[in-house]
């Protein structure tokens, strides 16, 4: 039958039979574990050198192979935004249709101008538009859903990246929608060389300790992508866009230029 | 419930070990997986100790239930998410039905969940009405063929390519090929259209996060991010032990649990959701839902023998080692969870008596530990589900195998002290044995009532000269 929670947590704690109180367990379960506390890890990654940070670029480049992640250093934004062009002009779209692409409202991204490079191609750009906290309406997220459904990449930036696991990380906040980098073929993602942390324990202490609401936290979802989409459901054979895209480039802008 | 079946394990079983095919997948999944898993364990850089602190997290974890439990479900509320408290299998099915009603829901796409399967979730759902489509690949293969799974992490491991191909050939009407990336495709192209016009999407919890109020769902093919992307509604079923207390465990967990999962570094995509769209996001469900679901569990979690089976993260790690599992495969368990881990849950779950196969038929060999991510002693479980049969055998009846067991192992108990008495023993044993030793030196069956020790085994007999003997002749030689 349907609980209520309380009944519901109740039957549990009389199954653990603890006779503890629960406020000292509390405190217990909840304090930090040893070393992973507030300023320890982020102190550290933030006193990186950029040789430092130049190292990591390279164990990201070397954890992205075996998992099909193209990480490509590039000098800056426009850089970036030619290398982005040449990938438009080269890969073909899966479905049927014109090229498009959809892009998030992101200062980094906004800053490889894309509609006005991809123009020469005629490769229209979609981003979703500044809803300034109003509420969206729902023909507005049809509309949407048609734009990036039917784009054959999608650019993202991204908030961390780490180089250990080769993972980007996003947060779902109003004008980087997740499903950019879910529904197109091609996910491309352009980040900057600051951007890269070491692992998993920095990127937690990062988003449990640094800076203030409403860029604290994990928001109301947080997505970590190590790798395009791939299965091997069928005799485990590995094969690449199972249902999310089917490759994955990563620019990073690195300003001394490693490339 | 979903069906069960553990009463068949032995003709199941039977049946597994003819099965060719099988017998090859298997064989397959086990080299690759198992091994490879073993080897990710070696390249950890805090080693296969890590297992251990794993351990004890879980443990700690599971042990402050209550507490993780209330400040998850508070910290999702905040949020604008909704939990749902569920005693058992009926009520968390009735609980995602009656949402689905509320929501308007037509069509459902699902990411793959062992603990909708536990409840029954699929055929529930169907009988009131609603479509639903499994988008996990293997999943897929399976809700097509209208089995059930045979791995908890790859669902058609049973299945080869032909196989799949004639499948699709004949339900989605394209041309039989037995090419995967073909075959991976056209199912991507079907569960795109599933994905775009679904009404709910329904995933499970791999490890939730009290302190943020966040779920988490894994994958590597997208599927699970799809479903809980694209539909208005989403709705998240967990069992109620898979939760950890702060962020940081996940570091640990989840580089195990890939390890143990797929021998990976880190599975593809890992998702942390906590709530519905908020104002300005264009995609997300408007609705959230946590179903959290005991049905059995708080019954283990009160039982101190067994409470560590809930520190399991169900990567089927174990079932990549195991030597039955790897000959019987995963339909002969009979229930959701197979192998060594579905060998002491299952029990647990639905009854000792009714599942008392599973546990027998394990061999103690301990390959399960070794794998588990979070080192969970199975092969003492097992044992001690063992020894819980016994005595609730012994305590309802007074006759009957046990007191024929008890009185034999009394006579061998004072047999085995009175040194001459055991010498007559072991004489009169091996001039029995005699007629039964096989030209290759083994015995093949013995007869009533011993025949029970040789039907699946051989048997190597006593040794013609006892070890006291040979010791004695020894001594006088010198």
């Amino acid at each position: 039958m349907m609980a209520t929670q309380h009944d519901f947590i109740g039957r549990v704690t009389a199954a653990l039979g603890n006779a503890e109180m629960p406020e000292q367990r509390r405190r217990r379960v909840f304090a930090a574990r040893p070393g992973h506390g507030p300023g320890e890890i982020v102190k550290r990654a933030r006193a990186r050198t950029e040789a430092d940070r130049l190292i990591l670029l390279q164990q990201l480049i070397a954890q992205g192979k075996p998992l099909n992640l193209n990480v490509i250093p590039t000098k800056d934004p426009s850089d970036t935004a030619a290398a982005i062009a040449a990938l438009v002009a080269e890969k073909a779209p899966e479905w049927e249709g014109p090229k498009s692409v959809a892009v998030w409202r992101h200062p980094l991204i906004d800053r490889l101008d894309l509609p006005e490079i991809l123009a020469p191609q005629k490769v229209p750009v979609y981003s979703p538009r500044q809803t300034n906290g109003a509420p969206e309406s729902t023909n507005e997220r049809s509309f949407f859903r048609s734009r990036v459904g039917s784009a054959f990449i999608g650019i993202t930036s991204a908030d961390y990246c780490l180089a250990e696991t080769a993972t980007l990380v996003m947060k779902t906040v109003p004008g980087r929608d997740r499903s950019v980098s879910l529904l197109p073929s091609i996910h491309v993602a352009v980040i900057e060389l600051n951007q890269i942390i070491r692992n998993l324990p920095e990127l937690y202490a990062y988003l449990k300790y640094d800076g203030k609401p409403p860029d604290w936290g994990l928001a109301n979802c947080l997505t970590l992508i190590s790798g395009p989409s791939k299965t091997a459901d069928i005799e485990l054979t590995m094969v690449h866009g199972a249902h999310g895209p089917r490759e994955l480039y990563l620019y990073v802008v690195t300003p001394t230029s490693a490339s | 419930m979903s069906r069960i079946t553990t009463e068949n394990y032995k003709s199941e079983a039977r049946k597994a070990i003819k099965d060719r095919v099988l017998q090859s997948a298997l064989a397959s999944v086990q080299d690759r997986l198992g091994k490879g898993t073993a080897r990710a364990y070696r390249e950890l850089p805090e080693g296969p100790e890590l297992r251990r602190t794993a351990h004890d997290m879980r443990m700690q974890a599971v042990e402050n239930l209550d507490i993780l439990l209330e400040t998850l479900a508070d910290n999702i509320g905040k949020n604008g998410g909704q939990v749902i408290f569920a005693d058992d299998a009926q009520a968390a099915v009735a609980a995602c039905i009656d949402i689905a009603r509320r929501h308007d829901v037509k069509q459902v796409v699902k990411g793959k969940s062992m603990v909708t399967e536990e409840i029954g979730l699929n055929p529930a759902l169907q009988a009131a009405g609603i479509e639903v489509t499994e988008t996990d690949l293997g999943e897929y293969i399976i809700q097509l063929a209208g089995e059930s799974p045979s791995h908890i992490i790859a669902p058609a491991i049973h299945k080869t390519r032909e196989q799949v191909g004639r499948l699709f050939a004949e339900k989605l009407g394209i041309a039989y090929t037995n090419d995967p990336p073909t075959l991976t495709r056209t199912a991507r192209t079907a569960l795109r259209q599933k994905f775009l016009t679904a009404d709910m999407g329904i995933s499970g919890c791999n490890l939730a996060c009290a302190e943020t109020g966040h779920i988490t769902t894994v994958s590597n093919e997208g599927n699970i991010r799809m479903a809980t992307t694209l539909p208005r509604v989403h709705v998240a079923f967990m069992g109620m032990e898979r939760v950890t207390a702060r962020l940081e465990d996940h570091d640990i967990l989840f580089r195990l649990l890939s390890r143990g999962a797929a021998a990976q570094h880190l599975a593809g995509y890992i998702s942390y959701i906590g709530g519905p769209r908020q104002a300005g996001q264009m995609d997300g469900p408007e609705a959230f839902y946590l179903i959290i679901i005991d049905n059995g569990r708080s019954k283990i979690l009160a039982d101190p023998e067994f409470r560590e089976i809930l520190c399991c993260i169900r990567c089927a790690a174990c079932l990549n080692v195991c030597p039955v599992y790897g000959k019987i495969g995963g339909h002969a368990y009979g229930f959701a969870y197979s192998g060594p881990v579905g060998a002491v849950v299952t029990p647990l779950l639905i009854g000792i008596e009714r599942a008392r196969d599973l546990f027998l038929g394990e061999t103690l060999c301990g390959a399960c530990k070794d794998a588990c991510p979070v080192d969970i002693d199975l092969p003492r479980m097992l044992l001690a589900l063992r020894a819980r049969l016994v005595r609730g055998v012994s305590d309802r009846t007074t006759g009957g195998s046990v007191t024929v067991e008890k009185a034999v192992y009394k006579a061998w108990s004072a047999a085995i002290r009175n040194r001459r008495a055991y010498a007559g023993l072991i004489r009169t044993a091996n001039m029995l044995q005699r007629p039964f030793t096989g030209a290759d030196g083994m015995i093949h069956r013995l007869p009533f009532p011993l025949a029970g020790w040789t039907r699946s085994r051989d048997l190597k007999p006593l040794a013609l000269t006892s070890f006291m003997d040979r010791w004695n002749k020894g001594l006088s030689g010198k």
